[in-house]
């Protein structure tokens, strides 16, 4: 933290030795918040602790906290998409028609994520040929593609034959015998988006675009082009989380990404994310889909009801929004404490 | 000579078929359900299999829980002189009066799937899930799956509804003799939430669950999933409870579950029908009947084969 000197320089004094800009991390917050929950849960109920619970607490978090992590790109460009868990569901049905079909379950992966893909391009084309924010675009995309699931599902569970099992029992299995497979990946998928969102080209000119569009393009930031990616990125990551529930669980039922929209956004607003874009933390977001697990989680071993497990959550989205904007005003004043500063 | 012929032979056919037209007898198939409700559609087809069976002209209509709807079609079923009515409890006490309206008019009216005691109906056919959760107490008692001193989880869509409360009084009536204790715990109507919220459970709790009883449809047909995310090899721990999905038959044949309760929903409709036919011949039906089989995994195969439509 700094505190800006506001007192007035003298006339010929020596200029003051700049302090160092420390700032906590922008996760600093959500990794507190997991810690505190943990010990909390953990007092309360100590099973809660054991390993088994903890490593299914994660396993469970695994899939919505990959949505959650495509989430942050989005959220970076400041839009909101919401046809995350329907399309996490039509990538899981459309592969597992596939693999019941007779195409090779690997192949079929590559289809749905393809076709997750092809959603989030469509989202985001839409939005830029009719001029209208991308939440709006994927409410209408969020039915059409619940819709699709159902025709081609039937209403049913769709529990597609294991072939020669390789697809299905590598990503039910382990990795070092007891790491889950669809943790692994989460695992894996969000140390390499946190790169390339601090890292690459795309990832800053994703930040520049949502942070102030104007002056992105301004700057000769193809801003449209960087849209597109991000919702494109959010499709395949949401076609991806489909294809591991269908590998992990061989089956998929029509439910499957109920209310992974509202899981991913809070998770990632949790994370540090900022709703008003330019600014996202992936790293965060994977911690903040483990915060929502936690509660979950905590709150179904103390017998707690399912309603009040829906209120905690939407307390933490909320809780999350005010940190967001809380965060907001003090940067600003800080903006501007260091401007009257300098002018002093 | 060849026209004499002919109209004697049609003479012949009309003699014959008009006593058998005039015998046919008009009934009213009323439900609260829907028609896309997989459930239903085999409850209908139980009715039209009634109607081709026996020559009877059977009038089907579905309500989607619209009481008004409901009681309107029976009062209609009434006001046409129907043989007989066969009907759902759309809430229970809702068609008290109408069904005092028809007794009134001589028209005999079968309550069908719910029971409503409060209604004076001719008789009730369907399940009763009192009885049905004592069935699937005994059934863990009786094949030594649990003994004093055990524990059973059971896991259920919504705690405090009907149906659960009910299936928890015929369960509460063999363990709390047998010194069997229990725990119900919510699961929720979602089911990727419901197996969250389960896996969650077994997690904390396997070593002190002994066996399973699943109140709902829902949370039974979710077992082979549980059992997987948890770690719970199948038969590890029995599992007993409803059985009217596509994932229950399945769970039943790859061992994950030990019985499961079947409805018959077809025969519910056909028995239902049939006991309406006696009354309006009068027979007065002075019984229920209470429908429903607990299959095992030889039987299994049968229900597998009708839920998916084979």
């Amino acid at each position: 933290m700094t505190s800006a000197d506001t007192s007035p320089r003298l006339a010929g004094s020596a200029t003051p030795k700049a302090k160092p800009d420390f700032r906590l991390p922008s996760e600093t917050g959500v990794v507190v918040a997991l810690a505190v929950l943990v010990g909390l849960l953990g007092w309360l109920h100590r099973p809660f602790l054991e390993p088994a619970n903890l490593l299914v607490l994660v396993e469970q978090a695994a899939l919505p906290g990959i949505a959650a992590i495509g989430m942050v790109f989005v959220l970076a460009i400041r839009e909101i998409d919401l046809s995350v868990g329907a399309v996490f569901h039509l990538a899981a049905v459309a592969a597992a028609v596939l693999i019941a079909a007779g195409t090779d379950p690997w192949l079929s992966v590559l289809a749905g994520i393809a076709l997750g893909t092809c959603i989030g391009l469509v989202n985001g084309l839409l939005a830029q040929a009719l001029r209208v924010p991308v939440i709006a675009v994927t409410l209408g995309s969020w039915w059409m593609a619940d819709g699709l699931s159902s025709v081609i599902g039937k209403g049913q569970a769709i529990t597609p034959p294991a072939g020669d099992g390789s697809f299905f029992s590598t990503l039910s299995g382990k990795a070092f015998g007891m790491v889950p497979a669809s943790v692994a990946i989460f695992v894996l998928l969000a140390a390499a988006l946190q790169i390339v969102l601090h890292r690459t080209r795309f990832g800053y000119r994703a930040q520049a675009t949502g942070s102030n569009p104007e002056a992105a393009a301004h700057a000769g930031i193809a801003t449209a082009t960087v849209r597109l990616t991000a919702l494109a990125l959010m499709g395949a990551v949401a076609g991806l989380a489909g294809v591991i529930h269908l590998g992990a669980q061989g089956t998929i039922a029509p439910a499957d990404g109920n209310g992974f929209a509202l899981f991913a956004i809070t998770a990632a607003l949790l994370g540090g994310t900022r709703l008003s874009g330019g600014h996202g933390s992936v790293v965060g977001a994977a911690i903040g889909a483990l915060v929502i697990q936690v509660v979950l989680n905590g709150m179904a071993l103390l017998g707690i009801g399912s309603a009040w497990a829906s209120f905690a959550v939407g307390a933490l989205l909320v809780a999350a929004l005010a940190a967001d904007r809380i965060g907001r005003i003090w940067r600003s004043h800080r903006a501007e404490r260091r401007q009257a500063g300098k002018r002093g | 000579m060849l026209s004499r012929l002919r109209l004697l032979v049609l003479g012949l056919i009309a003699a014959l078929a008009i006593p058998a037209m005039a015998e046919a007898k008009t009934f009213y198939w009323i439900s609260h359900g829907g028609p896309a409700d997989p459930v239903w559609t085999y409850f209908l087809a139980g009715a039209k299999q009634w109607a081709s069976d026996t020559g009877n002209k059977v009038n089907t209509s579905f309500h989607n829980g619209d009481v008004a709807s409901q009681q309107e079609a029976v009062r209609a079923a009434i006001s046409a002189k129907a043989d007989g009515i066969v009907t759902t409890s759309p809430d229970p006490g809702s068609l008290v009066e109408i069904v005092k309206e028809a007794r009134a008019a001589n028209i005999p009216i079968v309550n069908f799937n719910t029971p409503d005691p409060k209604a004076s109906f001719n008789a009730y056919v369907g399940g009763d899930n009192v009885t049905f959760g004592k069935h699937w107490a005994q059934y863990l008692v009786d094949k030594g799956l649990v003994k004093k001193g055990d524990f059973v989880w059971m896991p259920v869509e919504i705690p405090g509804a009907t149906y659960g409360v009910q299936e928890e009084e015929g369960i509460k009536s063999v363990f709390e003799p047998a010194g069997i204790t229990y725990e119900v715990t919510e699961a929720t109507l979602d089911q990727a939430e419901a197996i969250n919220r389960m896996v969650d459970y077994l997690t904390a709790h396997k070593g002190k669950v002994k066996a399973i009883i699943g109140l709902g449809d829902l949370v039974t047909g979710s077992i082979k999933r549980v059992f997987d995310q948890a770690g719970v090899k199948p038969g590890e721990i029995p599992v007993v409870g409803w059985g009217n999905s596509l994932d229950t038959t399945q769970e039943v044949l790859n061992g994950y579950v030990n019985a499961g309760q079947w409805q018959d929903p077809q025969a519910t409709s056909y028995i239902a029908l049939s006991m309406a036919n006696m009354a309006a011949s009068g027979i007065p039906p002075g019984f229920n009947v209470i429908t429903g089989a607990l299959y095992e995994k030889d039987t299994a195969g049968v229900y597998d084969k009708i839920l998916s439509g084979k």
